[in-house]
């Protein structure tokens, strides 16, 4: 079976901030909690690749939504997408999220648009967990949070300008003795610091960003050393286990 | 979907190529680094289809490759800093080979090295396995040793070359750098130390700065472009060396279409590699090989070796 990019259509792109959007496309869109698409607001060859992004839902029709902030050219271009225009999509890609066990009690860390995963995550997690958690870490502007509200029991959040709720980073708030289960997607310094504090690394589990040029686990570009050994976020995550990073 | 994917197919055409004895389906070879072992890309589509696969550049040792920034994009092109990461040469015999030899094409190992005595090593265990060329990597410019040193100047890269053929039974392609002093010269020596075959061209030697931290953006500072940007500069020194030595040349550089591909075999190229465009769009082979035949039906051309070298 050929798997190849395909085109579709958005159905709205809506600024949240001052460069964070929301993308809605419109399909029949099937994935796993965790994986990723390869995505291009266009069509010709500049730029040539596409840009791994996350799943931040999918909804009951099967539409898929994406979160992106703008960091370069490809991004710039995404977010310039209006109603019906085209969009080129691969997918989906990566291993997904494992899921908890029944009645556990969970927490979601999220850095930024790395709270993206998270949401499709406690969508899935909602009628299994015990209680989930979602401690979200700003800069300064926040958004998105009111769309976790039906998935989660609690939203801590953090502002390092103290803007809104506590000043500073997100870790510094999180017991992880209280959690079974920790998931958590953002940048690394944040992902890292989560690993450091959570006695047992095993339970926290990493949603992990990179850049990318094939997103199928061919070019290495997003190789990284763990304690396995090199592994591509691509192609063996983007979820790793916390147990696997070197912490150096 | 290729441009003439739509039209029916009217007339047989051939699109076979004959390399020193080999003959391949099609011209149309994946470029080492671009595509692993094959295993990836045949998630995506049946990759038996091609010409060949070349494999990710290839050590006597197991390599982890380079930290840092591996990955940079420029207009049109793509400027990457991997540093060879492979699993080594006997690793590569025991557990890829027979996946790759099972598809029925032809299968190049890409091999590099810090030194001679590193290629020559490589060079005989690979002698002594299933592949059907060793293509010799002279011109990686993301290892800090040997690589692409042995590719810049003609007498290293004859003493390399001519080591590598005295223990090498199979044939020999040597991958060329466009970073080499002269390119034609380079041709000339690889061909008088004993190449099979010329490959060429590996990527462009080039650099990036992140002007907001103020300081390069690969470790190495330097780094290989690959992309549709090289094409027309790939396709004048294929066009080059084609004109001046008489073993067959695979082109590549920048090739994300089948018009490409004939623009490098009307140059002279004998078959092509396609590299950084499988990462464009993962089934850019096998749209190629389609458009390739639905060209050729409509155009009347009924083997590759008709519209070879037409100038």
């Amino acid at each position: 079976m050929e798997r190849a990019y395909k085109e579709y259509r958005v159905i709205s792109n809506e600024m949240l901030g001052a460069n964070v959007f929301v993308t809605k496309v419109k399909g029949s869109f099937k994935a796993e909690p965790g994986q990723f698409y390869m995505v291009k607001a266009w069509q010709d060859q500049d730029p040539i690749l596409g840009r791994p992004l996350s799943i931040l839902d999918i909804d009951e029709e099967g539409n898929l939504y994406f979160l992106t902030q703008v960091v370069g050219r490809g991004t710039k271009y995404m977010q310039k997408l209006r109603k019906n225009d085209r969009i080129y999509i691969l997918g989906p890609l990566g291993n997904k999220f494992p899921m908890c066990k029944e009645n556990e009690k969970v927490a979601l860390v999220g850095g930024s648009v790395g709270i993206a995963p998270l949401l499709y995550l406690a969508r899935k997690l909602r009628s299994r967990a015990f209680k989930i958690e979602l401690y979200a870490g700003f800069r300064s502007e926040v958004f998105y949070l009111d769309e976790f509200k039906p998935f989660v029991n609690k939203i801590l959040l953090s502002t390092e300008d103290g803007s809104l709720g506590y000043k500073g980073f997100i870790t510094d708030i999180i017991n992880t003795g209280e959690y079974d289960r920790i998931y958590t997607c953002g940048p690394y310094p944040m992902m890292r610091s989560l690993l450091l504090k959570a006695q047992n690394r095993n339970k926290v589990i990493c949603s992990m960003e990179s850049r990318m040029a094939c997103g199928v686990g061919s070019c290495l570009g997003c190789s990284f050393e763990t304690s396995q050994g090199m592994r591509r976020v691509c192609k063996d995550g983007p979820i790793f286990g916390g147990g696997v990073f070197i912490l150096d | 979907m290729g441009l003439y994917s739509e039209e029916v197919s009217l007339y047989l055409t051939d699109l076979r190529v004959n390399i020193c004895g080999h003959e391949f389906k099609n011209p149309i070879i994946a470029a080492s680094g671009t595509f692993g072992f094959g295993r990836e890309y045949n998630e995506f589509y049946d990759v038996s289809i091609l010409g060949g696969i070349s494999s990710k550049g290839l050590t006597l040792n197991p390599k982890k490759g380079n930290k840092g920034i591996r990955l940079y994009e420029t207009p049109s092109g793509l400027i990457n800093s991997i540093g060879l990461e492979n699993p080594g040469v006997e690793e590569f015999i025991k557990k890829e080979l027979p996946f790759m030899k099972s598809l029925n094409i032809k299968v190049l190992a890409n091999l590099g090295g810090a030194d001679i005595q590193e290629y020559v090593e490589g060079a005989k265990l690979l002698n002594r396995s299933d592949v059907d060329f060793i293509e010799l990597n002279i011109s990686c410019p993301n290892v800090k040793e040997g690589g692409m040193a042995f590719g810049i100047k003609c007498e290293n890269a004859d003493e390399v070359v001519r080591a590598v053929r005295k223990v090498c039974d199979k044939k020999l392609i040597v991958k060329l750098s466009p970073n080499a002093y002269d390119i034609v010269d380079m041709a000339k020596t690889c061909q008088n130390a004993g190449a099979d075959a010329l490959s060429l061209v590996n990527t462009f030697s080039a650099v990036a700065i992140d002007i907001f931290a103020r300081k390069p953006v690969f470790k190495n500072i330097k780094a290989g472009l690959s992309g549709p940007a090289i094409k027309p500069i790939a396709l004048r020194m294929v066009y080059d060396v084609c004109k001046n030595v008489e073993i067959p040349v695979i082109g590549m550089g920048g090739i994300v279409s089948f018009k490409d591909v004939f623009e490098f075999i009307m140059a002279g190229a004998h078959a092509v590699q396609v590299g950084t465009a499988n990462f464009i769009e993962p089934v850019t082979c096998k749209n190629i090989i389609n458009d390739m035949e639905l060209f050729m039906n409509e155009k009347g051309i009924q083997s590759i070796d008709e519209i070879r070298k037409i100038f």
